[in-house]
């Protein structure tokens, strides 16, 4: 393929990493600071030849906490940045996501998870990132996660974890797993005008009136980006919609650390997205999310076959947590069956929200994701 | 039945192995080494050259051996090496 | 009944009345013996109330007499000197138990087969010796207790090993009778060598179109179980009560194989196939041959690509629709309860490749009969046409050499292997039937044709004018250009030189033992002949039985044969099988260990020697525990133990002293005093007298089961009473009849030299010899070797070893 081009519109063969890095170039990111670790080694591989191509940036950094730094201050100035990491470097980068939180600054962390903890399984898949996406920076705070279940959806969920994240100036994390991102599958990659880009809001006051952290009615401020003229301040420490500092009111925090929170959960149901499959008559319903749901699919499928009412939801954002969700299919079902490939983190999500309905986990850990017969054995154990 | 196999069989010629033809597809190699690895007649080894990734693809060393078992093409990760079996030219 | 117990407590009230028998045995023990010397000798022997000769005693006649005289004279113990008891002691033995006399209170004098047979040309001292040997007898029944034999239930199934024609027949004979049997081969399929000739003598019928409904049948017979691609690899127990272990090699195809081939089609790897000698290719799955049965496949995992649990090709399993190929199969252990074992383990072929001169395995153009088996055979490589390898061209001249790996000192091979002549004749008639423009020569020594029809074959191909010349081609060379063979020999009967000129030759190569044989062997303690091929019991009288009980033979794993002989001698041995079988019950022996809990000290030497087991020291209970149905009857226990705690029931210490005593009472120095194990010595010595070896007369035997059974105190008796030169003899090292408890015999004998040394002593006066039942001549050169020692040995040695021995004389 031609690579010249900015769009690469058309189908393709190609793997997970690259669709997302091609997902993100044609959401209109033009920065990109990160440090190579399998399994994502390929986005930045893959960006770090895109970039220079297509009039972007790319910069390799010295690790993970100085990628992030980058990503903020890219954003800062205005452009959409995206790094890209696994587990190990998403530990390193949890502070300055709390920074990017705190400070408002849109942009996307692309975590392809893999076997942990520490540096654990690289080449392995897992999913034992979930909790860490939601709460792995300290303080109080929302983040938007998302996780695709296939190399489609990795071009696309790119795209709206980028507008997502414009849309509500937060980070926004790509949750894929190490078979998502190392898998080969067809992309069709539609032309430019095709797609939905949104960018953030900017300010529509002149400088001297702008106050960089005062919320519109969705909650969420304006933003103007250092060099064209708005003089402000953005710091981590608690402040005021001025953007000073703070410390010692704890009106100030209140204020500003619900209005971070409610940002999200307020804006849930427009944010949230899952998929529904077979659900209408279904009384064990399946809740996946990223590989394991296609097994899951296959195993739902196989179940109806025998006769079973399975049906399948399947997640694809997973922070906000789909409450509502769970909490209207807990009322059909008799059971749920939750497939991960961990030791129990989103179904403690599901459990909560499902209340007094039955919750049935099936772990698995290292190696390969469920497979069908798996969850089905699953499926058919919980449908006596 | 002890007796050692010395001779050539009379019908070798009765049997028609496929003839392959191997495609590297060299920028997408990213040096893993499984084809060559598990190639069960060894018909690969690794190249000199270097290619885009900066690594050493695959070389065929002797396409006659092999058989389309197709390992290495489902071996791959990167979906760089296939074969495909040459079409018969007379009297097959 | 009164009887019986009149005669009981005659037996055990002190008087002992013993009637002695001398057999004339026609001319064989008279020829060479005094027999009314030695009958009127046994007459001045202590308790000897009777002493009669007669001509046959064996004889309906005979019997008659001894059973007469039990009752009329109130003997209580009978003594036979004839031939060996290995022969007549169960005739003897049932006469007396008959006549109400309890068998074990019978004993024979060997006086055929260990000396009137072996010292053909010395009546004096044959006589002397044959006098000695009764002494010998006499003093032992003396001593004789009477003793009931234990039952042992006989399981009701039977295990074949091996699916030749000889195994199918038999399995198929046993299982017709109504019993369960295991039929283990070794090969993915049944069939043997038969499968693959093309047609049979002398009826020219296609053999595979005889043996294909029989292996059917034992495919779907509902009491065969067949386990093909199996191998025996453990046997333990005892007649009757057999527990074999059996390991299932795995095929790499399931049950749900069709043999529709598809997967063959397939797959990538080819190799010549040993059905077709190498003349075809298989693939690495493939089925043995058409006809197979089990009709499946199997995967050679040495070929197939997939080595290591990884599967890179899987061109087999995507072929079958039945997903009938699974690489995950594992061998499996099974494990079997049998009463009988049926060996039919059958023959290799040999391999001409060792005979330079003969040029096969470098002449495309020389070929061996199994060879030209396949090339002739419509379902062969060659699909029928006899072509020669070389050229793929029919030969018009063709060349049979016989004799090729038999009878000859070259190949090493020196016995006749029976089927070679009339399988050329029969290979002569199919190529003039198809054509019939061949010249056709055979080369023979000597053409035997000695079977039913045989004759009239071998007239046959002489009439088509096939062209006998009696004389083996000394060298065969190659013609370079044509590659075409010259023949170069003499003919004999002409006294001319030839040099005939062919286009193939073919090696009518003959029948050997199976290189893996050593394996059944050990594992059932057999014996072998001197050609490797399996021992039957007697050659005569037990053809198909070995001599562990239990246990029978079928086909050419006993001597090489056609396949008539082989399928009756597969009948044969399953009617002895189903003998055992019917009765469902064995008597055990009565030679178990005897004790006295009075002298045992609980050291457990006695456990440790036991090669079954079936002597275990209870440390709590404070006594040894002895399993009478596990004993095998060696007496080793009894040997090893130093306290007196121990002795084996028929074999006892004062038995054996008894017996070396009678020995050593005159002229001990110049005496060869030889203990012999039942099994091999004894029946070596045996051997020696069947086939007329000669050797020097001063050899007493003492017979024992087991060389295990000879302790150090027997050795010092002998020459305490100052025997010349002792022999211990038994069976080779691993050949042990009692598994290994020759061992024992081997640790005692070395110690017995230490001490020897040390006092001083020459300790070539004690000699161990290990010979078996086969080698007749090494037990008799080892006499010879011995007879030389006795001359050299001198009076001042005899009485040092007195003396060193003295304290043996203790208690006598």
């Amino acid at each position: 393929m031609a690579k010249k081009e900015l769009m690469l519109t058309g189908a393709h063969f190609m793997n997970g990493d690259i669709a997302c890095a091609e997902g993100a170039i044609a959401a209109g990111c033009r920065f990109f600071a990160g440090y190579p670790i399998t399994p994502a080694t390929e986005i930045a591989e893959h960006l770090s030849q895109r970039m220079p191509e297509i009039g972007g940036i790319y910069i390799q950094m010295e690790d993970e906490i100085a990628s992030m730094a980058a990503v903020i201050g890219a954003s800062y100035a205005g452009l959409k940045a995206m790094t890209a990491t696994s587990g190990p470097g998403f530990s390193l980068m949890q502070e300055n996501i709390g920074l990017a939180v705190m400070t408002e600054a849109p942009c996307v962390i692309v975590d392809v998870m893999r076997g942990g903890p520490s540096t654990g399984q690289p080449t392995l898949p897992g999913q034992q990132d979930v909790m860490q996406a939601k709460w792995g920076s300290h303080g109080d705070y929302e983040i938007i996660a998302l996780s695709p279940s296939s190399v489609q959806e990795m071009f696309d969920l790119t795209i709206e974890a980028f507008n997502l994240s414009e849309m509500y100036r937060v980070p926004t994390i790509l949750l894929a797993d190490e078979v998502v991102g190392h898998m080969w599958e067809k992309v069709v990659i539609p032309s430019a005008e095709k797609i939905r880009i949104v960018n953030r809001k900017r300010p529509n006051v002149p400088p001297e009136k702008y106050m960089p952290f005062m919320p519109d009615d969705d909650l969420v401020p304006p933003m103007a980006c250092f060099g064209e003229g708005y003089s402000f301040h953005a710091t981590g420490l608690t402040h005021n919609e001025h953007g000073y500092p703070q410390t010692q009111s704890s009106e100030v925090q209140q204020r500003l650390v619900k209005r971070l929170c409610d940002k999200i959960r307020k804006n849930a149901d427009r944010i949230i997205k899952v998929e529904e499959v077979l659900l209408e008559d279904a009384d064990i319903i399946v809740v996946a999310y990223g590989i394991v749901a296609r097994a899951a699919l296959s195993a739902v499928r196989k179940a109806r076959e025998e006769g079973i009412k399975a049906g399948l939801l399947r997640l694809i954002t997973l922070w906000p947590f789909p409450e509502r969700h769970i909490t209207e299919i807990a009322k059909q079902a008799r059971t749920i069956v939750v497939p991960e490939m961990n030791c129990g983190q989103l179904v403690r999500e599901v459990e909560r929200s499902a209340k007094e309905t039955a919750v049935a986990f099936l772990s698995k850990l290292g190696e390969d994701p469920h497979t069908p017969a798996e969850i089905l054995k699953a499926i058919r154990g919980n449908s006596r | 039945m002890p007796v050692r196999l010395w001779r050539t069989p009379l019908d070798t010629e009765k049997v028609k192995l496929p003839q392959a033809e191997i495609h590297v597809v060299k920028d997408q190699c990213k040096g893993c080494g499984f084809c060559i690895q598990f190639c069960p007649k060894k018909v690969l080894e690794e190249s000199e050259e270097i290619n885009a990734r900066g690594v050493h693809p695959p070389r065929i060393a002797d396409e006659s051996g092999c058989v389309i078992c197709n390992f290495c093409t489902a071996v791959c990760p990167d979906f760089a090496i296939f074969v495909v079996e040459k079409p018969c030219k007379e009297g097959c | 009944m009164e009887e019986k117990e009149k005669l009981e407590s005659k037996e055990n009230d002190g008087e002992i009345r013993i009637g002695v028998y001398v057999c004339h045995c026609g001319l064989n023990i008279a020829g060479s013996v005094d027999c009314e010397e030695v009958t009127k000798f046994a007459t001045t022997l202590p308790h000897v109330v009777l002493s009669q000769d007669n001509r046959y005693t064996c004889s309906d006649q005979g019997q008659e007499l001894i059973k007469k005289d039990i009752k009329e004279h109130n003997l209580n113990r009978v003594v036979v000197a004839s031939c060996s008891p290995r022969l007549h002691e169960p005739t003897f033995r049932k006469a007396c138990e008959d006549a109400g006399l309890n068998k074990y209170l019978f004993e024979m004098a060997n006086i055929r087969e260990q000396c009137s047979w072996v010292h053909l040309h010395d009546r004096e001292a044959a006589t002397a010796k044959a006098k000695d040997l009764v002494k010998m007898a006499v003093a032992k029944a003396a001593l004789l207790q009477r003793a009931e034999e234990i039952e042992v239930p006989i399981i009701r199934k039977a295990l074949v090993i091996g699916g030749g024609v000889a195994g199918i027949q038999a399995s198929l004979d046993l299982a017709d009778t109504g019993y369960k049997v295991y039929l283990v081969e070794k090969q993915p399929s049944v069939g043997g060598m038969m499968a693959r000739i093309d047609k049979t003598f002398p009826t020219m019928d296609c053999s595979i179109c005889i043996l294909a409904p029989k292996m059917s049948d034992v495919g779907h017979h509902p009491n065969i179980e067949l386990l093909a691609n199996s191998e025996v690899v453990d046997v333990k127990g005892y007649i009757g009560n057999f527990h074999v272990n059996l390991l299932k090699k795995p095929r790499y195809v399931t049950k749900d194989c069709s043999a529709c081939g598809e997967c063959a089609k397939v797959c990538p790897v080819i190799a010549p196939n040993e059905f077709d000698a190498g003349l075809a290719i298989r693939h690495a799955i493939y089925t043995p041959f058409a006809q197979a049965v089990p009709s499946t496949y199997i995967i050679d995992m040495n070929m197939c690509l997939n080595k290591d649990g990884v599967i890179v090709c899987d061109k087999c399993m995507k072929a079958c629709d039945r997903q009938a190929i699974s690489f995950e199969m594992k061998p499996e252990t099974v494990e079997l309860d049998v009463g009988t074992i049926t060996v039919a383990t059958g023959a290799d072929v040999f391999d001409p490749s060792s005979l330079p001169d003969y040029g096969y395995g470098r002449y495309p153009n020389v070929i061996t009969s199994l060879e030209f088996e396949r090339l002739i055979n419509a379902g062969g490589p060659s699909g029928g046409h006899l072509i020669r390898p070389g050229d793929m061209q029919i030969p018009s001249r063709v060349a049979f050499i016989q004799c090729v790996g038999s009878r000859s000192n070259k190949s090493g091979k020196l016995y006749c292997s029976n089927v070679c002549c009339m399988n050329t004749i029969k290979d002569s008639l199919l190529i003039k039937e198809h054509w019939p423009g061949t010249e056709i020569y055979v080369f023979y020594v000597d053409i035997r044709a000695y079977g039913k029809g045989f004759e009239d074959l071998y007239k046959r191909a002489r009439k088509e004018g096939v062209v006998f010349i009696r004389g083996l081609p000394a060298e065969i060379i190659e013609d370079r250009k044509t590659r075409n063979v010259w023949l170069i020999g003499e003919n004999t009967l002409q006294k001319e030189l030839y040099k005939v000129n062919v286009d193939m030759a073919i090696l009518s190569v003959g029948l050997e033992p199976r290189k893996d044989s050593e394996i059944i062997q050990r594992l059932l303690t057999l014996s072998r002949t001197q050609d490797g091929f399996f021992m039957e019991a007697h050659p005569k009288l037990r053809p198909v039985d070995a001599a562990t009980g239990g246990i029978f033979f079928a086909g050419c794993a006993e001597a090489p044969k056609d396949i008539k002989d082989s399928v009756t001698q597969a009948s044969a041995a399953a009617a002895r099988a189903g003998i055992l079988m019917a009765r469902g019950k064995v008597t055990v022996e009565a030679i178990t260990p005897i004790s006295y809990p009075e002298n045992c000290k609980f050291c457990g030497l006695c456990t440790k020697v036991c090669p079954y087991n079936a002597i275990t020291l209870n440390k709590d209970l404070k006594r040894i525990e002895i399993v009478e149905a596990a004993c095998g009857g060696c007496g080793t226990c009894a040997a090893e133990c130093p306290f007196g705690a121990l002795t084996q029931n028929h074999f006892t210490d004062e038995q054996i002293i008894a017996q070396i005593d009678a020995v050593t009472e005159h002229d001990a120095d110049k005496k060869i005093v030889a203990f012999c194990c039942n099994w091999c010595a004894y029946a070596g010595a045996d051997f020696a007298g069947v086939s007329r070896m000669q050797y020097p007369p001063n050899v007493r035997i003492i017979r024992t089961m087991c060389s295990g059974r000879i302790a150090p105190k027997f050795v010092e008796r002998a020459f305490a009473r100052g025997a010349a030169t002792v022999l211990v003899a038994g069976c080779h090292p691993g050949d042990c009849h009692y598994i290994n408890a020759n061992y024992q015999t081997q640790k005692r004998v070395e110690r017995f030299w230490n001490k020897m040394e040390q006092q001083g002593l020459n300790k070539e006066r004690l000699q161990l010899l290990w010979a078996s039942a086969a080698e007749g001549e090494r037990f008799a050169s080892k006499i010879r070797e011995m007879q030389a020692m006795v001359e050299k040995v001198t009076p001042a040695e005899i009485e040092n070893a007195k003396k060193v021995f003295e304290k043996a004389l203790e208690g006598s």
